[in-house]
């Protein structure tokens, strides 16, 4: 009995091992280290200008595609391509005296083709206003990737309605 | 035994030293950390570890509520809990508290439900109308001009809003949703 729970327990180091490396090296690890330095660029504890503040942005530079489209809902507009994707997270780095953006419970889908990958998650940001006052924003979005070259860069980004405005232009008349 | 060596002894009266300095871990200490079987004091705390991940995990969900669209009913920060067994027996009736998802449960909405699918609904300064008469909303405590042209809701859509009509109508989230993405219902709220 020793004997087999010994090679039982072996087997199950092993697979455990296997199961960790596979996943280590894996697409998915890859996708959501993408996610962890997108949030990493975009927040910080205090009005970044300067050389701190271009070296996190360079750092985003790197995980966008450079026709990315990012709607991320009401109120902002839809923002298309690289260029406008970095100026919009410069002004958020120079404008907000404190900025902290998180991605949670995501998941991660990568198509057969191992070359696109859809990741469902909520974004959930922090805010810190020139008064003081501190605010959340959570809203569920819809990211896609591609794999190019190797890496994989965020092709679009698409915040998803919780809630349907009862009515398409209801809300948008009483504003 | 010399005399010197009985006054070290535990519990020796004449003792310098205190005695948990003579004895490092006295037998009485290590029953009330282990038990007097120390596997089945594993085991139950093994137990225990489980029961509270399953039970808060998915259960009974600790819920943080951040934001204004509740007041007064859920103040920003109030700690509330998730009941995922709720609606397992009989579908969400209007006025239940629930909490809505997102991508998942780790971060959620919190919202009335106010219309039932198929009804028409309406809102009119800040009151509600179903179907054509104004709902009794005795938890709204604030009324602003919100205004909302009557909509028929689908056959499987419910209307979730929060109980703050004061605040601006573009700063707040409502809207309809299916059953899918309701987690449970708030329970221990403060009266």
């Amino acid at each position: 009995v020793n004997r087999l729970a010994r090679i039982a327990i072996a087997l199950l180091l092993a697979a455990a091992i296997a199961g960790g490396y596979r996943w280590w090296k894996g697409p998915e690890r890859q996708i959501r280290r993408v996610l962890i330095d997108v949030a990493r660029a975009v927040s910080h504890e205090a009005p970044q200008q300067g050389l701190a503040g271009v070296a996190a942005l360079a750092a985003l530079q790197d995980q966008l595609a450079e026709d990315v489209v990012i709607e991320p809902g009401q109120p902002f507009g839809p923002i298309e391509g690289r260029d406008a994707a970095m100026m919009a997270a410069a002004k958020i780095r120079s404008g907000t005296p404190a900025f902290n953006l998180e991605f949670v419970d995501t998941k991660v889908s990568v198509a057969a083709d191992g070359v696109n990958a859809t990741v469902d998650t909520t974004l959930k940001a922090g805010l810190q206003d020139r008064a003081g006052q501190s605010s959340l924003d959570a809203r569920e979005l819809l990211v896609v990737l591609l794999n190019r070259n190797g890496r994989w860069v965020i092709r679009s980004v698409r915040a998803v309605n919780v809630l349907e405005p009862i009515t398409a232009g209801t809300r948008s008349q009483d504003w | 035994v010399s005399d010197e060596r009985r006054r070290l002894e535990i519990g020796h009266p004449s003792a310098r030293l205190p005695a948990f300095l003579v004895t490092p871990t006295p037998p009485l200490a290590r029953r009330l950390i282990f038990g007097t079987r120390p596997a089945w004091t594993a085991i139950r705390v093994a137990t225990t570890v489980v029961a509270a991940y399953v039970v808060f995990g998915y259960l009974l969900i600790p819920v943080r509520g951040a934001g204004h669209s509740m007041t007064p009913t859920l103040a920003d920060g109030e700690l509330v809990f998730v009941n995922t067994l709720a609606y397992i027996r009989h579908p969400p009736v209007r006025g239940d508290i629930v909490a809505l998802r997102l991508a998942g449960t780790r971060i959620v909405y919190v919202k009335r439900i106010v219309g039932m699918p198929g009804e028409r609904v309406a809102i009119e300064n800040g009151t509600l109308f179903i179907n054509g008469g104004a709902l009794d909303e005795p938890y709204v405590k604030y009324r602003g001009s919100w205004n909302v042209p009557e909509v028929t809701l689908g056959a499987d859509r419910y209307l979730f809003i929060g109980d703050n009509r004061a605040m601006s109508i573009r700063q707040h989230d409502f809207g309809t949703a299916r059953l899918e993405r309701v987690v449970g219902r708030i329970v221990w709220l403060r009266e």
